[in-house]
């Protein structure tokens, strides 16, 4: 297939890009560095065998332009022309084949057109680039070799080795012969468990059965033992309560053989020993209370002592007589002694008063005596008859100031004619202006002046009244005479009417008359004082005091005379009487309550006596009841008919107890019993049935927990089951195991196939593989080196120079493997290409690391290898092309 | 007119073990050791609801092989609930529980009936003192039984005077053509065609038929629970009506306690997780399983998700999303296992035509799963280096088909690792 022309719609930065003129043998596409060539590079690849699957590798357009684009070819035998073209896409992308027979979609024909080759084999074998040559440098020897080895197969990057790692590795993960960790020997351990696990829960069954016949054996077994210990414990039972009776049994024989020696019990009245008992508890405590009564008990006093106390206590009766007088003094003290100070004080109030008295009566007169001021009466009158005089003379006073003022202004006054004549003469200028005003047609004013001219000419007179300045002089001297004739009125008053200087005056007799009234109430006050202290204060004093000297004489060491009139003496004399007023007052109590106690003695002491004599003749009749000589041979009696009766008891309560013990009406067959067998052979027997009992029921016992043992593990056995769960675990488990052979076989099966077709590709397609690859890098480097050798077996690459000397890749130069690999795969497409179309070879930059003499040996075989086919170099150097005889160069970019 | 009302169940297998489990797992252990139970549990309360006059029960009660002590007495205490009731159980023993495994000890509750293994047995039952049906029936002895026991009942029959309405044959055994039952009681369907029975209740074989739908009835009820991913589907009891004169009325009521399903799902051009999801689910609806269901999930078809699917650990990660919260749900699905049967998208055909490396080993593996012989000889000599005697005693026979199923797989795995780097 010759590739004749390239179109990009768009495809990385190519945008309606062409190339064209490309044909057969060596085609050099140059360009620097970013013009583009690995971009052609994938857009040839994409178009022809698809777009990647991955998006982010599909190389979007940069420029515009649809995605995609034609290559146009010659291909096919014979050949023809045909456009593959391709867009991206899902799914490797749409396509078309256009033929100038037209167009088709179909995808055989488009790989039969492409010879059956893949994308893989195209980009591993067809396409290699120097990026391709430098990663193989990176490789390890090993990596190296195999990587050769897989190309030498056709599987270019692919390392066969890794994939054949992959299987190995998945069916070493599940079992190696001594391995201890794979899934299988872990599988096996687990079902080994499950195994072992099982057998224990498989043994229920059997054990199920046995136990169950066992059970039913037991059970009738313990059944029997059962029986056996019962009646044993029965007798035993029986025996033991025999024993226990034995007591009473002795009990009963003995007492039967008292009871004989008694005499017959009496029939006595009931409680006799108790009641006389009564009795003489009764006698002896009225015995006591007489004693008591008469010489005294505890805090009582015996009637004895009474008498003796009331003998001695003696009081003051006289004293007590006078009990309301005592209780007067007592009230009053304190009234009395008030009383003494408020007469003294009423004493010196009035001697003030009285001294006051005296020298008021010499300052207003020296005539004026207390009858004076006593009898001075009706003195609201007086005073009123006073002011009168008072104010009629200040009223003539300012009368006659008044006219005397008067008198001084009219004598300025000349002559009142002058003021007539001018008010005149007014009217006139008046009366001449009027006539004016009206000649002046002026009415108005004319009226005015007219009725002004009136008024000053008809009171002219008026202004000339005459008041008189002798008038006036006439009447201050009448007021003169009437001032002299009140003062006469007066003075006749003051001194007929007041006993006073007639001179004084009315407004100084005022005065005296206020100072008369003051005296005046000083000596009332006085004469009351001095009345209170007469009537009321000294009558209630002295007989106060008259009464304490009368009482005080009647006290045991009073003084008959008792104090005089201190009233200090007075209140002391007081006291003493009111305390020993209270003294005698108790010590007459007193007796009078000792005297009542005696009495009641007195009378209780006879009721006692009475009373004992009452019980002690209840007490004769009672041992007279039985005929009794005294109380002792009473108590006798008494006491052996006691005796019997506990005995009878004794004997009855005693068959009760066997009766208990040994069950109703028992008692006769118990005491035959005792009467037969004597105790120790009773306790002898008891001995065996015990042991016997033991031993059985410790055969019963541990038979009962042997049976519970073996219900238990049947009732374990019947609850939930393990069984199927384990079982499933365990089928889970070989589940496991046969999966893991599965995949194990299918890792083994598939290593398997890889062998066999890596052997056929070894033996078959490898020779040719190898001899063309032989030739290649022989010519290559100048018969350096001789051949290239694989061994089969061990994936191993060798190459030998012409003296059979062997190296090892790691033992080549760089560009001498890079030369080797050229080689390898040149020799793999012409071997490949026997059966095959062959497809254009694209290859970027791989000359640059060899010399230029291998450089130019390397064109040369490229030329001479793309002489029936189509070889696309692309490059960055422009010196490639020297390289090259003929070659065809295009310029990218 | 006479009739009578029964419930038809056989192969319990009570007790026994789930197989074919990939995974375990402690909680869905805990409900599958109770299933078997559970689903006879179904069955006793079934016969209470649908007030049946009596139970059949047509053998393998239990498995004699696994010893197990419950299966035995927990058989018996169910059917003294229905004993209680007045409801009558008959029933015989097959070959996994053949009469001399049953314990001497077992004492079977008043209405229960147990035929013996020497001959066929009649036994009648009556309602209100009135015969309505005999029941004739045959035990196995031991778990082999060559001969033909349909046959003795058909004998015993012939000697019975005075029959009730209706006649009723109950045992285990393998109608039709053996195969690999040979030891299990055969005879042929034609041998009780004609014959005066109104309906043979048989037990055996697990998937459920009715053989012959009268004249007489010829019918087996299938195991009531699934016990491996080979008895799929719904598993119950059949629920009968006879009537005199009429067809006998089979209706099947389903009982299991967990059901078994394999589920193909195909991812073809499918290419996400979520779309995985979403076909998965799709195809648990198409179930309508309406109870517990456990799934062995197949993944089949070309796909992108092809790599993805294939790596370690990402199936067994999926299945925790799956099963996630399921076990505390009602009823409840859980994902066993996923099984890859994808291949990545690559067109085989091209890789086909190639001559390259691919297309030799693509030629190689497609060869060697057309040739049967080529399989089997690999397969034996592989197994022969797969670790020891005890390790492979604990092995299942590959089939044929697996061996082909393996080849196919082996042709992606190599695919995938070749091309796809």
């Amino acid at each position: 297939m010759i590739i004749r022309k390239i179109h990009i719609d768009g495809f990385g930065i190519f945008s309606d890009f062409s190339l064209e003129g490309l044909g057969k043998g060596v085609n050099i596409l140059q360009g620097r560095n970013e013009a583009g060539k690995s971009t052609l590079l994938d857009f040839l690849r994409y178009t022809l065998f698809g777009y990647p699957r991955t998006r982010a590798d599909h190389r979007e357009p940069l420029n515009g332009g649809r995605h995609g684009g034609r290559i146009m070819v010659l291909a096919g035998d014979p050949a023809r022309e045909v456009t593959f073209e391709r867009f991206a896409g899902s799914k490797g992308g749409p396509f078309r084949l256009l033929t100038p027979g037209g167009e088709s979609s179909d995808p055989a024909e488009w790989n039969r057109l492409l010879g059956g080759a893949t994308g893989e084999l195209y980009q591993n074998v067809y396409a290699f680039s120097l990026d391709e040559l430098v990663s193989m440098d990176s490789l390890s020897r090993s990596g190296v070799e195999d990587r050769i080895f897989s190309i030498g197969l056709g599987l270019g990057e692919l390392s066969l080795g890794e994939v054949e790692q992959v299987f190995q590795e998945a069916s070493d993960n599940i079992y190696t012969p001594r391995g201890r960790t794979q899934q299988v020997p872990r599988q096996m351990d687990r079902i080994g468990y499950l195994n072992e696990k099982l057998s224990g829960i498989q043994a229920h069954l059997p054990h199920y059965q046995q136990l169950t016949a066992e059970i039913r054996e037991l059970e009738q077994e313990a059944a029997g033992l059962g029986r056996a210990l019962q009646d044993c414990n029965g007798e035993k039972g029986r025996l033991e309560n025999y024993l226990r009776c034995h007591p009473y049994y002795v009990r009963i024989k003995r007492g039967g053989e008292e009871l004989r020696e008694l005499p017959p019990p009496r029939e006595l009245p009931e409680g006799g020993t108790g009641r006389l008992d009564e009795m003489e508890a009764r006698e002896k405590a009225l015995e006591d209370r007489v004693r008591g009564l008469t010489h005294g008990r505890g805090e009582r006093k015996g009637m004895e002592a009474l008498e003796q106390e009331i003998e001695g206590l003696e009081f003051n009766g006289g004293l007590l007589e006078r009990a309301e007088t005592v209780e007067y003094l007592r009230e009053n003290r304190s009234l009395y002694k008030q009383e003494v100070k408020n007469r003294e004080a009423d004493r010196r109030r009035a001697g003030e008063l009285d001294e006051q008295l005296r020298n008021g009566m010499a300052a207003i007169s020296a005539g004026w005596t207390e009858a004076h001021v006593g009898g001075l009466t009706e003195v609201e009158v007086k005073r009123a008859k006073l002011r009168s005089f008072r104010e009629a003379s200040a009223d003539l006073d300012r009368q006659r100031r008044d006219l005397e003022a008067e008198l001084k202004v009219l004598r300025t006054r000349e002559s009142p004619l002058h003021m007539k004549a001018l008010a005149a003469l007014l009217a006139a200028v008046a009366v001449v202006a009027a006539a004016a005003a009206f000649f002046y047609g002026l009415p108005v004013l004319g009226a005015a002046f007219v009725l002004a001219a009136g008024i000053l000419f008809f009171g002219r007179g008026r202004l000339a009244r005459k008041g008189g300045y002798h008038l006036a002089l006439d009447r201050l001297a009448e007021l003169q005479g009437r001032e002299e004739t009140l003062r006469q009125q007066c003075g006749d008053y003051l001194e007929s009417g007041l006993q006073l200087d007639r001179a004084l005056g009315p407004e100084a007799a005022l005065e005296v008359l206020s100072r008369a009234e003051q005296l005046q109430a000083m000596l009332a006050e006085r004469d009351r004082l001095l009345k209170g202290v007469r009537d009321s204060r000294d009558p209630f004093i002295a007989d106060f005091e008259m009464q304490v000297r009368e009482i005080h004489a009647l006290l045991e060491d009073g003084d008959a005379a008792g104090p005089q009139s201190a009233e200090d003496h007075v209140e002391i004399a007081v006291n003493r009487i009111t305390g020993a007023f209270e003294e005698a007052r108790e010590r007459s109590m007193k007796k009078r309550q000792l005297s009542d106690e005696l009495g009641r003695s007195q009378r209780e002491l006879e009721a006692t006596k009475q009373e004992l004599q009452e019980v002690r003749g209840q007490i004769g009749l009672l041992l007279a009841g039985i005929g009794a000589e005294d109380r002792q041979s009473f108590r006798d009696v008494y006491a052996r008919n006691e005796q019997v009766k506990a005995l009878q008891d004794q004997l009855r309560e005693a068959k009760e107890s066997i009766e208990n013990i040994a069950g109703l009406g028992k008692a006769g067959e118990v005491m035959a019993y005792l009467d037969a067998h004597e105790k120790a052979a009773l306790e002898a027997r008891i001995r065996e049935l015990s042991e016997e009992s033991a031993r059985l029921s410790g055969d019963l016992q541990q038979m009962r927990e042997d049976l519970g043992r073996k219900k238990q593990a049947v009732h374990d056995m019947e609850g939930e089951s393990e069984l199927a769960e384990t079982l499933t675990e365990l089928e889970t488990a070989r589940e496991g195991l046969q999966q893991a052979y599965r995949e194990w076989l299918t890792n083994n099966l598939a290593l398997k196939i890889l062998g066999d077709v890596k052997t056929r590709f070894e033996q078959e397609q490898q020779p040719e593989v190898i001899r063309y690859s032989s030739r290649y890098f022989r010519e290559i480097t100048g018969n350096r080196y001789e051949a290239i050798r694989v061994s089969l077996g061990q994936k191993e690459v060798g190459v030998f120079d012409p003296r059979g000397v062997a190296r090892g890749i790691g033992q080549l130069s760089r560009g001498t493997r890079e030369q080797l690999l050229v080689s390898l795969r040149l020799g793999f497409i012409e071997a490949y290409e026997q059966k095959a179309e062959a497809l254009p070879i694209i290859v970027d930059e791989i000359l640059v690391n060899f010399d230029a003499e291998r450089a130019r040996k390397t064109a040369a075989i490229l030329e001479a290898f793309a002489k029936d086919r189509q070889v696309l170099m692309l490059t960055c150097h422009e010196t490639t092309a020297d390289f090259f005889q003929a070659p065809a160069v295009f310029e990218i970019g | 007119m006479h009739r009578i009302k029964f419930i038809h169940t056989a192969d319990l297998h009570l007790d026994t073990p789930f197989t074919g489990l990939s995974q375990w797992n402690p909680e869905l252990a805990g409900k599958l050791k109770h299933a078997t139970f559970n689903s006879f549990g179904r069955i006793v309360e079934l016969c209470l609801r649908e007030e049946v006059d009596f139970l059949l029960v047509a053998g393998d009660i239990f498995n004699s092989k696994n010893q197990s002590l419950a299966a035995q007495l927990k058989f018996v205490n169910a059917l003294k609930s229905l004993s209680d009731k007045g409801i009558a159980c008959y029933f015989v023993c097959g070959n996994h529980d053949p009469l001399s495994s049953w314990m001497d000890q077992l004492q079977l509750p008043a209405h229960v009936h147990r035929f013996g293994s020497q001959e066929a047995q009649a036994m009648t039952f009556q309602r209100n003192g009135q015969a309505l049906a005999d029941i004739y029936g045959i035990s196995f002895e031991t778990e082999s039984v060559t001969g033909n026991l349909a046959q003795k009942i058909i004998h015993r029959r012939m000697g019975q005077a005075d029959p009730a309405p209706f006649q009723l044959a109950l045992m285990h055994g393998t109608a039709g053509s053996p195969g690999p039952h040979r030891n299990h009681a055969p005879f042929a369907l034609e041998e009780v065609a004609g014959q005066k029975f109104d309906y043979w209740a048989l037990g055996h074989i697990h998937k459920r038929q009715v053989l012959r739908p009268q004249g007489p009835a010829v019918v087996y009820p299938g195991n009531p629970q699934g016990r491996d991913f080979g008895e799929t589907g719904s598993r119950g009891c059949y629920v009968v009506e006879l009537r005199e004169g009429a067809a006998p009325e089979i209706r099947f009521v389903p009982t299991q306690a967990i059901r078994f399903e394999e589920l193909a799902v195909d991812l073809s051009g499918e290419d996400s997780i979520n779309g995985l999801q979403r076909r998965i689910d799709a195809a648990v609806e198409a179930l309508q399983a309406k109870t517990n269901v456990i799934i062995r999930l197949l993944l089949k078809g070309q796909t992108s998700l092809h790599g993805r699917l294939g790596k370690p650990g990402e199936l067994e990660q999926l299945l925790q999303v799956f099963n996630e919260g399921q076990l505390s749900r009602d009823p409840f699905t859980w994902f066993d296992s996923i099984r890859l049967d994808t291949g990545p998208e690559v067109d085989l055909d091209q890789i086909r035509q190639g001559t390259d490396f691919p297309a030799e080993v693509l030629r190689q593996a497609e060869a060697m799963a057309a040739d049967p012989q080529r399989l089997e000889d690999f397969f034996r000599e592989a197994q022969e280096a797969f670790g020891n005697p005890l390790v492979r005693r604990e092995l299942a026979e590959l089939t044929a088909e697996d061996r082909a199923a393996m080849a196919g797989q082996v042709k992606w795995m190599l695919l995938e690792n070749l091309l796809t780097k």
